[in-house]
């Protein structure tokens, strides 16, 4: 170590000057169009703006009547909550599933890995979603398809407890996305490990368990808070589903499509503000809750 | 040196901004004001179906060949999605310089000063010599007129002739009672092996609930802004529905729900329902989805000698409040509603014109489903009624509401008495 060192000046960058200019554009849309809307929306949040009028302070009105008189409010959270739990593990899974049966080297995993991803390049999309509508409508193909195994299941979208699976098959035939990530991730765990864990005689699954799923725990981390957070915001295919009224009896009714119906139908733009806030804390949180707990089964490489 | 270099990067960068910002700001003006001194462009927004687009598009470019300086450029979309889009396009003060208003919503538009008050250009641009002064109400909020009415429509059972006398079922006409869906619900499904109901399932619709409690000498909406029935008149539609759903009369539940307002997905344009109430309007638009031989009309069925059917209009036609040009677009407007030649084109497409003398000159040249239009208003004009009031403005959501209860009852989700009994807590929430 050196035995005095000179002491550190701040260097002023040469180019910060340019930096901002470069940055403006960025710096112009975050703050007009994100930060500027979002702020503007918390405060109408406490008014009674009808997209018409002029909006009126009304202090926690919005709030209270969200949390304790609307019914269909509360079926609302039940849907998402319901879609949330459901869609995101299994796509999750699917997605690991795939993704470790790709990872040897086979004929055609190119083809295979493109096949597979094609559908979360086209997933979110209305016309993805209107040919989903009519696949499922009663006596639509996939009706067909099961009858002619003699398998007879009624209608699918204009059953009130099926409508809601077919939006979560949606989202789970979407896997492709996380599917790549996953690949990517798998590559990253050393060969050498492996080798180790077959010659201590691992078995298919311990190996699993004891290296994959360790080594992979940031790219599973990264893919569940993303897959969340795109879950509680799900939109479209509820829209195009149910024909944009949340399907039979509310059972699609989500919640961001309960906050569209409230802003445009009903014109009750200062309630579905509240919403949309409402809904930004609740994911907060549950990111805030994986990050921590992310401490206990998350292994960054070089923690050690 | 690095100083004068980088000084010269950042003279050029930023100059290099401005010019992109400039040349954005400018693109980004509106030249609404015309680009070629004097051509003025009008926007127009309906809802519909292909064919009504196709004529309205027709009749548009007769109106800019008889007014050269002004184009029009019309855009649609189905009804559904037209309501949100209007909505956000008044909210941005980007609304079109004519529109049309859905019935439920005028009151509301008006009384939020979206629409320009038509007074000055009655007698000037507007010509309402031929308007009977019932229709021209139709647009009047307030006592003062919004808008006009493109054409007035009656609802009207449309069935299929066919199916019905394949079946061996007596056609309906002016005597058909409610209980005699259940016998032609029987003879429609045994003829068809169970696949088609007599109706699509009426009870989900405030329309026709409004329909049968005026049969009833009730009424939804008083004239002062009060409810004219109570919750039981609502149990005992329900349960009119149910007696008729459980026979098999009308659709079961999971196909009602797939069944939404538009003609495309409507039980008798996909073969599921022999019949349904709808506006009477929109018989062009069955005859070219399952043709005209298909469709007929018929009252709809009463328990009383009273049918409920009234001259309504099928929507109302605005001026936006903020329009740059409103005496061209009251001109246009005065082109859609009275000019002969428009009448020629447009017919039966949005309902009767409300023209007199042009629908009596077009009566006797009308065929196929605007013929049925035609025959059916003359047989039953006598036994037409007053239309009832507009809904109060709190009632936009009112109809989605009266669906949703419904769907919970055939769904077995609630009981008719629950679900009466808090819709109705709904529509008393529109008079507070």
């Amino acid at each position: 170590m050196s035995a005095a060192a000179p002491p550190i000046r701040r260097v002023r960058p040469r180019y910060q000057n340019a930096a901002w200019v470069f940055l403006s554009p960025w710096i112009m849309g975050a703050a007009l169009l994100t930060i500027g809307p979002m702020i503007a929306s918390l405060v109408l949040s406490f008014t009674d703006y009808d997209l018409f009028g002029t909006p009126n302070f009304v202090g926690i009105d919005n709030y209270r009547r969200m949390f304790v008189e609307d019914q269909r409010f509360w079926g609302a959270v039940r849907v998402t909550l319901n879609y949330v739990i459901v869609a995101v593990p299994l796509k999750l899974a699917l997605a690991l599933g795939v993704a470790l049966l790709l990872n040897r080297p086979r004929k055609a995993q190119g083809f295979y890995r493109s096949a597979f991803y094609a559908p979360s390049l086209l997933g979110g999309s209305v016309a993805v979603a209107l040919v989903w509508r009519t696949l499922f409508t009663r006596d639509g193909t996939v009706d067909n398809t099961l009858s002619l195994f003699g398998v007879e299941l009624g209608g699918w979208i204009s059953n009130p407890s099926m409508a809601l699976y077919v939006l979560v098959t949606l989202a789970i035939w979407q896997f492709g996305a996380p599917m790549v990530i996953f690949l990517a991730g798998l590559k990253q765990v050393p060969g050498e490990l492996y080798d180790a864990a077959s010659v201590d005689g691992a078995g298919r699954w311990r190996t699993f368990w004891s290296v994959t799923w360790p080594l992979l725990s940031p790219v599973i981390f990264f893919n569940l808070v993303l897959e969340m957070i795109g879950a509680f915001q799900a939109f479209t295919g509820a829209y195009v589903v149910s024909g944009g009224r949340g399907g039979p009896i509310d059972s699609t009714l989500f919640y961001t499509l309960y906050l569209y119906d409230r802003a445009f139908t009903a014109f009750e733009m200062g309630y579905a503000s509240a919403m949309a806030w409402f809904l930004l804390v609740v994911i907060g949180v549950v990111t805030l809750l994986i990050f921590r707990s992310s401490q206990s089964w998350v292994h960054y490489a070089g923690d050690e | 040196m690095i100083h004068s270099t980088s000084r010269r990067a950042l003279r050029a960068v930023g100059a290099a901004t401005t010019v992109a910002l400039a040349v954005t700001l400018a693109s980004c003006s509106s030249d609404s004001s015309g680009s070629d001194g004097g051509d003025i462009e009008l926007t127009f927004q309906w809802w519909g179906n292909d064919e009504r687009a196709a004529v309205t598009e027709e009749a548009i470019d007769l109106f800019e060949e008889k007014n050269p300086g002004i184009t029009v450029s019309g855009s649609f979309s189905t009804i559904e999605s037209y309501i949100p889009k209007l909505a956000t396009q008044i909210a941005s003060n980007s609304a079109p310089d004519l529109f049309l208003i859905p019935m439920e919503s005028v009151k509301e538009y008006a009384e939020k000063g979206a629409a320009l008050d038509l007074t000055e250009y009655i007698g000037e641009e507007i010509s309402v010599d031929e308007i009977s002064e019932a229709t021209q109400q139709i647009g009047v909020v307030g006592g003062t007129t919004y808008g006009f009415t493109l054409g007035t429509a009656t609802s009207a059972w449309l069935y299929n002739p066919t199916v019905w006398e394949e079946a061996g079922a007596e056609a309906p006409a002016g005597d058909f009672a409610w209980e005699d869906l259940l016998d032609a619900g029987e003879k429609i499904r045994a003829s068809t092996d169970g696949e088609v109901a007599a109706i699509s399932d009426p009870g989900g619709y405030i329309a026709w609930f409004a329909t049968w409690l005026n049969q009833q000498g009730k009424i939804g909406w008083t004239e002062d802004g009060q409810l004219g029935f109570e919750a039981s008149d609502l149990e005992a539609w329900f349960e009119l529905m149910e007696r008729l759903r459980e026979s098999g009369a009308t659709t079961d539940a999971e196909t009602t729900t797939t069944i939404d307002q538009s003609m495309q997905n409507s039980g008798l344009a996909r073969g599921v329902s022999a019949g349904e109430f709808a506006a009477a309007s929109l018989t062009g638009a069955y005859a070219d989805t399952i043709g005209a031989e298909n469709v007929a009309l018929a009252p709809l069925p009463s328990d009383t000698d009273v049918l409920a059917i009234s001259m309504a209009g099928t929507n109302v036609a605005a001026i936006a409040a903020n329009s740059e040009h409103p005496e061209e677009t009251a001109t246009f407007l005065d082109f859609l509603i009275n000019d002969p030649e428009a009448a020629e084109i447009l017919k039966l497409t949005r309902g009767i014109p409300i023209n007199q003398a042009n629908y009596e000159a077009l009566m006797p040249s009308l065929e196929g489903a605007d013929k049925a239009v035609g025959d059916f208003v003359t047989t039953y004009q006598e036994r037409f009624s007053e239309p009832d009031p507009l809904a109060p403005p709190g009632a936009t959501t009112i109809p989605a509401d009266f669906t949703l209860a419904y769907e919970s009852i055939i769904f077995g989700q609630s009981s008719i008495e629950d679900a009466s009994a808090s819709l109705y807590e709904k529509f008393e929430a529109t008079v507070q």
